[in-house]
């Protein structure tokens, strides 16, 4: 990912940041140039194109600019790309129109001027708003533009949205992603994506800048059901973890001791480590809101259902998280759920 | 360095194999005799009796697979109270709940003699390795002079203060797994019926931030339902009953803990106790509604 900044100087409307050597040819009323560096022989960058062109987009939108959101964008437009942003709250714009984003005050405007439009959103309700609400992106889409939803959904609200956008005639990839706040600063996502696969490869320049690795996975309904899959483990292990740090505690524990002895072990995983240490100190900065965790363990619980698999670990700590929810813990960090087994002061 | 070794299983064998290997003089015992051969092949000799074997050693390591075992071998005729006496160290590398564990201190402490308990983190093959994790609690002398033989058999040793601390570190450690493994099962399992490829699960979690080896070595293995037992299914059960029992004791809410509990007893009832603990996917995939 490092590798892309130094193939992506800061060029008004620039394109094409990755591997792919193809060239597009370009029509003459194109209203962007392209300038373009192809990792392999420099010879290549003077001829015209003798394997089929890709579409490359040139205009990048990007909608939903949260603890995910700003970071991406902002990994966008330091490589290089012509990044247009909206959000709810417009005043999140700024930080990053200062640093050369444009503004549209609707996702349907920033749709109708880009090639491609990604959007972040918190949850499905707002997922579908952006998407497919008044002034939202399907009015703005097209023929031969994208619409890459990073949100996390269920199947279902992915399905709907891809409808909307394909009804459109443009291109439709869901794209949810593992990873939280500082995977997202240091552009190491996980992309899980599905849907058109011209659109994955057209995007995967970007997901490169933003990501450290991607999957493709099929059909719209799969990137959202792996993510989803991934949050339910991950949320039944924070809430177990939770439990282990309070009882090596009451019975007279160092539960920092605790945290060291699963770091040299087969349990050890980077979330205990990192997280372990702030959450014996009753710290819990948000990486990944306690809100969104919960959220996804109810969609999860919900897939689970629509397959007939019982899940009672998940069920147990959704309820952990349900419970940390009404404490007052939505927007603290979903390491928070601990607080769920403390006794109430 | 001269040890004794009681109780040749899963772990007892690799681990004594290992001191063996390391140059230490063994004299080993297990409940079925026939067990020690191999050990006898590589050098070691035999004690039929666990008092036979404490008798002659300075230090004896136990390695058996429950309280019950850890009792009757240090309390029943022949058992390990018969010799035990000043001078002579006492090291129960077993997992078992902390009143077994201060049970048997007391025991041997009242014989004049010093107790160590170190129970490990680390199966089969970390044990074949030595790569253990020893979670030792109890005489901070004893503890010292057993480095020599923790730093063959392990890869890292903790001293956690009074006996008790070992056994309830272990169980805390163990309960955390077995929800891991339950929670492990819930997503292989839905990723499959959900028309995912679960081999591109294991690849998209070993990217992140819940990577572990655990998920890494068992994933393969779940997937075509085989089952080896590095850990036997119904010594982790053991070990959810027995950190359950602690959460009780303390009044602590474990509702993950307990739901894990069940699916593992479900697990039993089908027959699985002997198969490795990530057998309990199977209980999970049983499961319809």
């Amino acid at each position: 990912m490092a590798m892309c900044s130094t193939f992506c100087p800061r060029i008004p409307h620039y394109s094409f940041l990755g591997a792919t050597p193809a060239i597009r040819s370009i029509s003459p009323s194109s209203p962007f140039r392209l300038s373009v560096r192809a990792l392999s022989s420099p010879a290549q960058s003077s001829s015209s194109s003798s394997s089929p062109a890709k579409e490359i987009p040139g205009r990048i939108g990007f909608l939903g600019l949260g603890i995910m959101g700003t970071p991406m964008a902002h990994n966008l437009i330091k490589a290089g790309c012509d990044v247009t942003v909206w959000n709810r709250t417009k005043s999140k714009c700024d930080p990053l129109i200062s640093l050369g984003a444009q503004y549209k005050s609707s996702p349907e405007e920033v749709a109708a001027t880009c090639d491609v439009t990604f959007a972040m959103l918190a949850d499905p309700e707002s997922a579908v708003d952006v998407a497919c609400g008044k002034h939202g992106a399907a009015n703005g889409m097209s023929s031969g533009k994208g619409y890459v939803d990073v949100s996390t959904v269920d199947g279902a609200t992915s399905k709907f949205i891809s409808g909307r956008i394909q009804g459109t005639g443009a291109l439709f990839l869901e794209a949810p992603v593992s990873g939280s706040k500082k995977p997202a600063e240091d552009g190491q996502l996980i992309f899980l994506t599905a849907g058109d696969k011209a659109l994955y490869e057209m995007v995967a320049p970007f997901l490169d800048i933003m990501g450290k690795s991607k999957f493709y996975l099929g059909d719209v309904g799969n990137g959202a059901a792996m993510k989803l899959v991934v949050n339910m483990i991950m949320g039944s292990m924070m809430a177990s973890f939770s439990e282990g740090l309070l009882l090596s505690e009451k019975v007279g524990l160092d539960p920092n001791i605790l945290v060291e002895v699963v770091s040299q072990g087969a349990i050890s995983a980077p979330m205990y480590s990192v997280k372990g240490p702030s959450m014996v100190r009753s710290q819990y900065p948000a990486a990944f809101p306690l809100k969104h965790q919960q959220k996804d363990l109810r969609l999860a619980l919900g897939l689970a259902e629509s397959v007939s698999q019982s899940t009672p670990i998940a069920a147990a700590a959704n309820e952990m998280y349900k419970v940390a929810k009404s404490h007052g813990l939505s927007d603290q960090d979903f390491s928070a759920v601990i607080e769920a087994l403390k006794a109430k002061q | 360095m001269e040890v004794g070794f009681l109780g040749l299983g899963i772990m007892g064998k690799a681990m004594a194999m290992n001191l063996l290997k390391h140059g230490f003089k063994v004299t080993v015992w297990n409940r079925t005799l026939s067990k020690c051969d191999e050990l006898v092949e590589h050098g070691a000799s035999v004690g039929e009796t666990p008092a036979a074997v404490v008798k002659r050693n300075k230090y004896t390591i136990a390695m058996l697979s429950d309280p019950s075992a850890a009792l009757s071998v240090a309390f029943d005729k022949d058992g390990v109270l018969e010799e035990i006496c000043a001078g002579k160290g006492y090291i129960d590398m077993s997992t078992v709940d902390a009143e077994t564990s201060i049970k048997i201190n007391e025991a041997i402490q009242s014989k004049g003699g010093h107790f160590l308990e170190a129970p490990v983190s680390g199966s089969k093959k970390p044990a074949e390795d030595g790569q253990l994790i020893i979670l030792a609690a109890g005489e901070k002398a004893l503890f010292e002079q057993a480095v020599p033989a923790f730093d063959v058999m392990g890869k890292k040793s903790f001293f956690l203060g009074p006996v008790g601390n070992g056994a309830k570190m272990k169980l805390v450690v163990n309960m955390i797994m077995g929800c891991m493994m339950n929670a492990f099962s819930e997503g292989l399992e839905l990723a499959s019926r959900s028309g995912l490829d679960p081999h591109t699960l294991l690849d998209v979690l070993d990217l992140g931030a819940i990577a572990n080896p655990m998920f890494k070595l068992k994933g393969p293995t779940m997937i075509k339902n085989s089952y080896a037992p590095a850990f036997p299914l119904k010594h982790q059960q053991k070990d959810m009953r027995l950190a359950l029992a602690l959460g009780d004791e303390n009044a602590l809410s474990m509702p993950i803990a307990a739901a894990s509990n069940e699916v593992f007893k479900r697990a039993r009832s089908l027959g699985l106790g002997d198969s490795d603990f990530s057998a309990v996917f199977e209980a999970v995939k049983s499961v319809k509604h």
